[in-house]
């Protein structure tokens, strides 16, 4: 008999099988094909490494996934896999805050509030967009406070300003751990620093397109998207004007972090059900992704709509076609 | 209150005050190795009384903690800045070593009576460990300390013999290895000189898998790490970690027995158990680490065992608080 190893898991699309190899990361995608006889294929609904062909066997063999039983024959205990629970301390696990004067979190007693509503729902890892223009000074004052915090990353999006192209900038990014990186955006040139600083010739724009290049495989993301959406579970946004959102494409504005005064507050928001509408839409309920192969890795921003039987559908198409196996843009 | 002594960086502590921030308890992290341990006071009349000034100006009062949680990190001597005249520097610092560990080691005694983790095994003897093993009834492999080659007579010459520290391993600067140094390696005997430091040997072993067990108060996690056959089989799985599959692991009852008699005999409730699967399907105990890291086998495993240890030491917590909320004129 052929086993998989148990961090090898196969995920299967109306055309194509992904293995998502926990372990080290990454993923093989092959096509039904290349694994099963034409036959086979159509009436196969769960991966069964039994009725592989003989070069699928091969090809699965050439990239250790699987094992046979002769080899383990003294292991009778290994245990499938169960990543089919998943918990997480952090109410919130991630925010996208955008800064801005109209919301007072550019002040020391703005950002300072927001630090610990943060540290309050234990969210670690930030994204911040800061909206108006700031001097290099006060940035200082922003990361400084971010160091001093228990927050674990955080990424910034900003303006370009002459000023950030110092190496007095450039070295407080680059040796500040905490810092995963920085966009300067509407810059006038375009530059990589390693893989760290950014210059932007346009402003950064959100998008609904997918990359698999970007695609993450890892234990945490695979085990949280058999319960949850991926993208909107435990994920808090706040806006220029201090909406408070699940995330900025949402329509929905669930509260202004202006008019709160403690970390409750947005914690006992963060607890609604209207809040938390959107996180328990798995990809397995959501028309087409259903039968895509990369739906446990893939972050999608598009706000899902429901329909009256409990599914959901989206109104935009994603640029990737699981009925073809293709990519519209690549 | 619930404290933990763990030195900085260690994840797990880190993990678990998470969960307890979750939980919304109330706890104390220390770092034994930066406090003072001149700052102990021990009362002994009808029961014992032991505080400790902390290097944050508060007071640790052993009879006010519910459970402690070890991690490692112990109190450091300074007994070599002492001198006397007319008393040889040796002979003072034989006495105040011994008075530093009479001291010492009757705080972590008292620490040890409701501890999760133990400090006063810390390090663990590790041919202790084997012996305790072998007398519970555990099979351990075949393990002989010498100083010479002439002691080894019952070795064949160009047989394969793994040789490793008799306790620890050391940490080398400038080596390309980011864990150890000296690792398990395996020697010829014709590769040895003729007298060395007592070392350790032990046969090498046909392996099938190695077992890395978390056990926590009579639960066992196990995780089995399996080496793809066509990788070689590595003498410590350490040197290959990057080529590693890992799966849930069914221990038979008959060995989880034993496994928990050892552990009460060693006086942990807590720890990191190594085995060996060899390929007739017999397990072999190498060790018990009271401290090591368990981040791994806690996400490969989908065990959430930081939110396990979390969730016992808040029932601990629980327990201490209703008990002394019971009035004692009652």
């Amino acid at each position: 008999m052929i086993h998989l190893y148990p961090n090898c898991i196969p995920v299967m699309g109306a055309t194509h099988i992904v293995f998502y190899d926990l372990e080290k990361q990454q993923f093989k995608r092959f096509s039904k094909n290349e694994l099963f006889e034409a036959e086979e294929i159509k009436t196969l609904r769960v991966f069964d490494p039994d009725k592989m062909h003989k070069d699928g066997v091969g090809l699965l063999q050439l990239h250790q996934m699987i094992f046979s039983t002769a080899a383990s024959s003294h292991l009778p205990s290994i245990q499938p896999s169960s990543f089919y629970k998943w918990k997480h301390p952090s109410m919130i696990t991630n925010a996208i805050v955008e800064l801005s004067q109209q919301n007072d979190l550019l002040t020391r007693a703005g950002f300072g509030k927001l630090l610990l509503f943060l540290e309050k729902l234990l969210c670690k890892h930030v994204s911040f967009r800061i909206m108006d223009s700031i001097d290099a000074e006060h940035f200082f004052l922003i990361v400084k406070a971010i160091q001093e915090a228990a927050i674990h990353s955080v990424q910034f999006i900003l303006p370009y300003k002459q000023e950030w192209d110092t190496d007095e900038c450039g070295d407080l990014i680059m040796h500040n751990p905490k810092i995963k990186w920085v966009i300067f955006e509407s810059s006038p040139f375009k530059r990589n620093l390693e893989n760290k600083i950014f210059f932007f010739e346009h402003p950064v724009k959100p998008s609904i397109r997918k990359d698999p290049d970007q695609f993450m495989v890892n234990v945490f993301l695979f085990s949280e998207s058999q319960l949850h959406h991926n993208y909107f579970n435990r994920k808090l946004f706040v806006g220029p004007g201090g909406e408070i959102k699940n995330a900025p494409e949402c329509l929905e504005i669930l509260g202004n972090i202006k008019e709160m005064d403690c970390p409750q507050q947005l914690i006992d928001l963060v607890k609604t059900v209207a809040f938390q509408k959107y996180w328990f839409v798995t990809k397995d309920r959501c028309e087409v992704c259903k039968d895509c192969e990369f739906r446990y890795m893939c972050m999608d921003n598009r706000v899902p709509q429901q329909r009256e039987n409990g599914y959901w559908y989206h109104l935009q198409q994603c640029n990737y076609d699981p009925y073809t196996g293709s990519w519209k843009d690549r | 209150m619930i404290v933990l002594l763990s030195y900085p960086g260690d994840r797990i502590a880190h993990d678990v005050m998470d969960w307890l921030n979750r939980y919304d308890c109330t706890y104390k992290r220390i770092n034994l190795e930066e406090e003072d341990y001149r700052k102990i006071e021990v009362n002994m009349k009808a029961s014992s009384q032991i505080r400790m000034e902390l290097k944050d100006g508060t007071i640790l009062d052993l009879d006010k903690v519910s459970i402690f949680f070890f991690r490692g990190g112990l109190l450091k001597s300074d007994v070599h800045q002492y001198h006397l005249e007319n008393v040889p520097d040796k002979t003072i610092k034989t006495h105040l070593t011994y008075e530093f560990n009479t001291l010492t080691q009757f705080f972590y005694h008292e620490i040890a009576k409701k501890c999760l983790g133990n400090p006063l095994l810390h390090p663990l003897n590790k041919l202790l460990q084997l012996q305790l093993a072998n007398e519970v009834g555990l099979m351990i492999p075949e393990t002989i300390i010498r100083k010479s080659k002439s002691g080894l007579a019952h070795f064949t010459e160009e047989g394969m013999y793994i040789t490793k520290a008799i306790q620890e391993n050391i940490l080398l600067p400038d080596t390309p290895s980011i864990h150890y140094d000296l690792k398990v390696n395996t020697i010829k005997k014709s590769e040895l000189p003729e007298h060395f430091f007592p070392s350790l040997f032990q046969p090498v072993l046909s392996k099938n898998a190695e077992l890395r067990i978390f056990y926590l108060d009579g639960s066992f996690y196990p995780l089995a790490m399996l080496l793809h056959p066509l990788e070689v089989r590595a003498t410590d799985y350490r040197s290959v970690i990057s080529k590693i599959r890992y799966a849930k692991y069914k221990l038979p009852r008959e060995l989880e027995n034993k496994l928990g008699s050892f552990m009460k005999r060693i006086g942990l409730n807590m720890g990191s158990i190594d085995l060996i699967v060899d390929t007739s399907g017999a397990y072999y105990f190498l060790e018990v680490n009271p401290t090591g890291q368990i981040g791994w086998v806690s996400d490969f495993g989908n065990y959430f065992l930081e939110e396990k240890i979390a969730r016992y030491l808040v029932t601990k917590e629980m327990n201490f608080l209703n008990y002394e909320s019971v009035p004692t004129t009652c």
